[in-house]
């Protein structure tokens, strides 16, 4: 077929892509969204201009048509950059990594803050007088009503004039922000001047750089910063990492002790510590004990109330980003490191954001982090997730120190008692030695007296502790089993409803006859299990058992099992036992001992449940119990086949709310712990013992 | 007496607690099927098919965690379901999950598991039928209910948790739900478009957003968004 010709094409002309005015307030308004933001990037310009002071007035700004007055000392902008770089809206001249002609990172980027900003009023004067033209000033207007007239931005004409700068006056830069088209508010003023005055940190000794808000609230704000309580803080953290990714931290305590030290491998809670992938930085946190009663002990040089005043101002951690701050982070509210949720975990060793403040301060030379385009918080990359990860290790770290302390110091303190008692006995007997024969007589007998009623005295408190453990080995036990009891529950719930499809219809129940008479069999097995498990709780609970008497250690692990059979059985657990010759005896409230082996077996249970559920089956279950008398003490071993402990540092298992399972409390261990040290014994596990799975050996002092 | 429609189909049941075996037995003869309570069960997944074959089974009913009270088997109820949905056979769920399980082990298979009955609140003879029905109808014929049909759908990661071996990723879509989350294994994305996952980043997959509850939405076919869109995007979004 012919090709039909075609017609030649008109030449092309030459267009260019033009913006609507409407972009304008799309870039300028919704990326900025607040005042204080927008004149926050014209402060973060006057920086970058390498700047020491920058001072902004507010004039008649709580009535419409007030205006806002920046002023700074910067190196100013000649014609050429005012043309390349202030008057390109979303084209920074700054790179990431460039720094200013005094060494600064840059921190502005973009121009859409400035531009945000220069649109809070209907007009813009700037002035500004370039270091490297002594004697010269340029000035820019900006009417934004022109921009109403017209279609696109390229359409309004901007002047740049030249002129001879006033006599007395040095370089720096001028921008007045006329004719704001709304009042603002005293809540809008109070946090512009708190934004400013937080821009730098306004704890740091090296202060190159100040931002000034001309406002009674910045004065106020200032004055309440140099306050400065960080002397009267309880713990001082200290965390950094080294160019390497290497992180190092200790504690410190308000006089500046060190109390704890950590490098490295302490800190990082991961496999193989990995090292963290992200610029040198360092997170400091002040956390302080607001408590009126320690308080008023501690000696304190000011007021609780002071104090709190300081903190609900300043509180939070912020982060500073080469220097200046980076928002929203440690805003009020705004918990990013999630410190709050952390402290409802565990609320003596945790700080929140409401006790404590803190900073964490990057220089980031390469410019690694990213800020977002509307400036409120950096691009979550991966280098902000290991930032996140160092700041969490970091509070870990703390938290694991002071939650060992307190053990350190609760051991302590138990064995002192315990030396002083035995001390105070002997200087009385010495005492008593040293009396006439006949009054010797008598004081013994009263001092025998005082013993048996303080003896009476111990043993009703030794009652009420026990009630404690005993109630929490209920509660764990409760935890661990809560679903074995929902089982028969189940059961028994899809029984009855398969009971009345039978009985619902004659011919039915006539052919199910069999099937209905073996779901009401059905249900009375499941009743029974649940009055077994029911079973376990209050024969843990009898008050008998809290009284302290000479027990058959292998008498009372028989018992023990018997007792948590219905438990084994359902979990289809066999338990061995393999007992020392003869029948040694220990000194304890049977309810003691039972707490120690309850938990123990909630431990291997739940260890073979949370192992079957990830699907691995290992074969039938077993749980093994050896006794061995070793001098005047008998060592109980526990072992099962369970997958063993994992994820935890075997010192870690002592500490309440640790634990490896879902379901576990991670308090069974520590009462163990706690008992085992009450009848004056001690505990040790294996993660793996000679079965597999964890291992706990238990020795205890015999009483002939 | 209600119509039984089960009409004599061998119904393979996997459940670890012999009562409960016997339980599922009793209602699966009251549809009219013929039970089959399986003990032992197939040594591993691949031994299965054969089982399932040999035994002339035509639908399967499941109890999630097969090993809860010992060694009954050492695979998930899930998979074993998955693993008779590739042979052609259809099956159920029965089981008293939890929401771990349903983040996590129950959504790896969930794409082949056509239904899912929580016990004991669900489970009578009237929705056991339905289901079994189902889950024949989808297997067999390809006839998926509203609720199980994918659609392509666009998600943003909230985070990722780890949860044990494994990292959960947290994501809302909006398709489905405005306010609540749902978890599904990272294991489910592809190795390499695994980087993506991260918070705040968009993620788009085939998801049956017609399901009404959170454990029964299914998410499988990950793609990532088109860069170029994106870039568009943010440009007019200004955010990132």
């Amino acid at each position: 077929m012919p090709k039909t010709p075609t017609k030649p094409s008109p030449s092309p002309t030459s267009e260019r892509l033009r913006f609507s005015t409407a972009i304008l307030r799309l870039l300028g308004e919704e990326l900025s969204p607040s005042p204080d933001q927008g004149i926050l990037e014209l402060i973060k310009n006057s920086y970058d201009a390498d700047a020491t002071r920058c001072t902004v007035e507010l004039k008649g700004v709580h009535i419409k048509g007030g205006a806002i007055r920046l002023v700074d000392n910067g190196i100013g902008m000649t014609a050429k950059e005012i043309r390349n770089g202030w008057l390109i809206v979303g084209d920074s001249i700054k790179s990431r990594s460039e720094t200013s002609p005094s060494g600064r990172l840059m921190v502005g980027s973009k121009g859409l803050g400035r531009l945000g900003a220069l649109r809070l009023g209907r007009k813009v004067d700037m002035i500004t007088r370039p270091k490297s033209e002594p004697g010269i000033q340029y000035r820019v207007e900006i009417d934004w009503s022109a921009f109403d007239h017209v279609k696109v931005v390229e359409d309004v004409e901007l002047a740049v004039e030249r002129e001879k700068a006033p006599m007395g006056t040095s370089h720096g830069t001028e921008i007045l922000i006329s004719q704001l088209p709304t009042p603002w508010r005293e809540s809008d003023i109070k946090r512009l001047a708190r934004a400013i005055l937080l821009l730098r940190d306004p704890f740091a000794k090296d202060q190159t750089f100040q931002a000034t808000l001309k406002a009674e609230e910045f004065a106020e704000l200032e004055q309440l910063a140099h306050e400065g309580y960080f002397t009267e803080c309880e713990f001082h953290l200290i965390a950094k990492l080294d160019d390497e990714g290497r992180a190092s931290a200790e504690v410190r305590a308000a006089g500046g002790k060190r109390l704890f030290a950590a490098k490295h491998a302490d800190i990082s809670n991961e496999k193989d510590n990995p090292i963290y992938k992200m610029p040198p930085l360092t997170f400091e946190l002040w956390e302080f004990k607001l408590s009126g009663e320690w308080f008023a002990a501690s000696m304190k040089q000011t007021t609780l109330a002071a104090l709190k005043k300081w903190l609900d101002q300043f509180g939070g951690v912020r982060l500073y980003h080469r220097g200046v701050r980076v928002l929203p982070y440690g805003e009020p509210k705004n918990d990013w490191l999630d410190m709050n949720l952390r402290r409802s975990q565990h609320q003596e060793l945790r700080p929140s954001t409401n006790n404590s403040l803190g900073c964490v301060r990057i220089e980031d030379p390469v410019g690694v982090f990213q800020q977002k385009t509307d400036r409120l918080g950096f691009v979550e990359s991966s280098a902000f997730d290991e930032l996140r990860r160092f700041t969490d290790e970091a509070l870990d770290w703390m938290a694991r120190e002071r939650r060992k302390e307190r053990e350190r110091k609760k051991k302590a303190a138990t064995e002192q008692v315990h030396h002083e008692k035995k001390a105070a006995e002997q200087q009385m007997e010495a005492a008593i030695g040293k009396l006439l024969p006949a009054q010797r007589k008598e004081v013994a007998a009263a001092v025998k007296k005082m013993k048996s009623v303080h003896a009476v005295e111990v043993e009703l408190k030794d009652e009420t502790a026990q009630l404690y453990f005993t109630l929490g080995t209920v509660g764990t036990t409760a935890a661990a089993f809560a679903h074995q009891t929902k089982v028969p529950i189940r059961g028994i719930m899809t029984d009855a409803k398969t009971l009345e499809e039978y009985l619902g219809d004659p011919q039915t129940l006539a052919l199910f006859r069999e099937e209905s008479s073996r779901a009401v069999k059905r249900i009375h097995l499941e009743a029974g299990a649940i009055y077994s498990f029911s079973n376990v709780t209050l024969r843990l609970l009898e008050h008998e058992k809290r009284r302290s008497t000479r027990h058959p250690i292998h008498q009372l692990l028989d018992e023990t099992i018997e007792l948590l059979k219905p438990y084994l059985e359902a979990r289809e657990t066999t338990v061995e036992r393999d007992y020392a010759d003869g029948e040694p005896r220990v000194w304890c409230p049977r309810a003691a001992f039972e707490a120690i082996f309850t938990n123990l077996f909630t431990n291997s249970l739940q260890a073979f449940e949370a192992r079957a559920k990830t699907g691995v089956v290992a074969g039938p279950r077993r749980i093994h119990i050896q006794t061995r008398i070793a001098g005047d003490t008998v060592r109980i071993r526990l072992q099962d086949n369970g997958p063993g402990i994992e994820r935890l540092a075997i010192e870690e298992i002592w500490l309440p709310g640790k634990t490896t399972t879902e379901k576990g409390t991670g308090l069974g261990l520590t009462i163990v712990k706690d008992v085992v040290e009450e009848l004056r014994g001690h505990v040790e596990a294996e993660a793996h013992g000679e079965l597999g799975g964890a291992s706990f050996t238990i020795t205890l002092p015999l009483k002939t | 007496m209600p119509t039984p429609t089960l009409s004599n189909r061998r119904v393979a049941i996997f459940e670890d607690d012999q009562m409960n075996r016997e339980r599922l037995s009793g209602l699966v003869k009251l549809c009219g099927g013929v039970a089959v309570p399986v003990d032992p069960p197939a040594p591993n997944l691949n031994r299965l098919k054969a089982y399932l074959a040999n035994q002339r089974i035509n639908l399967v009913i499941c109890d999630h965690h097969l090993s809860q009270r010992g060694d009954y088997a050492p695979y998930f109820g899930a998979q074993a379901i998955a693993e008779s949905y590739r042979h052609g056979i259809g099956g159920i769920l029965v089981t008293a999950y939890e929401r771990d399980d349903a983040e996590l082990s129950l959504r790896l298979y969930r794409r082949q598991i056509p239904a899912l009955i929580r016990s004991p609140g669900d489970l009578d003879r009237a929705n056991l039928q339905t289901a079994l029905l189902q889950a024949e109808n989808e297997v067999q014929k390809h006839q998926l209910t509203r609720e199980r049909v994918p659609h392509r759908t666009i998600m943003t990661v909230q985070r990722v948790d780890v949860r044990g071996n494994f990292k959960i990723v947290k994501v809302m879509m909006s398709q489905w739900s405005s306010s609540q989350e749902v978890g599904f294994p990272l294991d489910l994305i592809p190795v390499k478009l695994r980087s993506a996952a991260k918070s705040g980043s968009l993620l788009i997959a085939q998801v049956n957003i017609e399901a009404a509850r959170s454990e029964d939405l299914f998410f499988d076919g990950f793609e990532l968004p088109d860069t170029n869109v994106l870039q568009k995007a943010k440009a007019i979004l200004g955010r990132p």
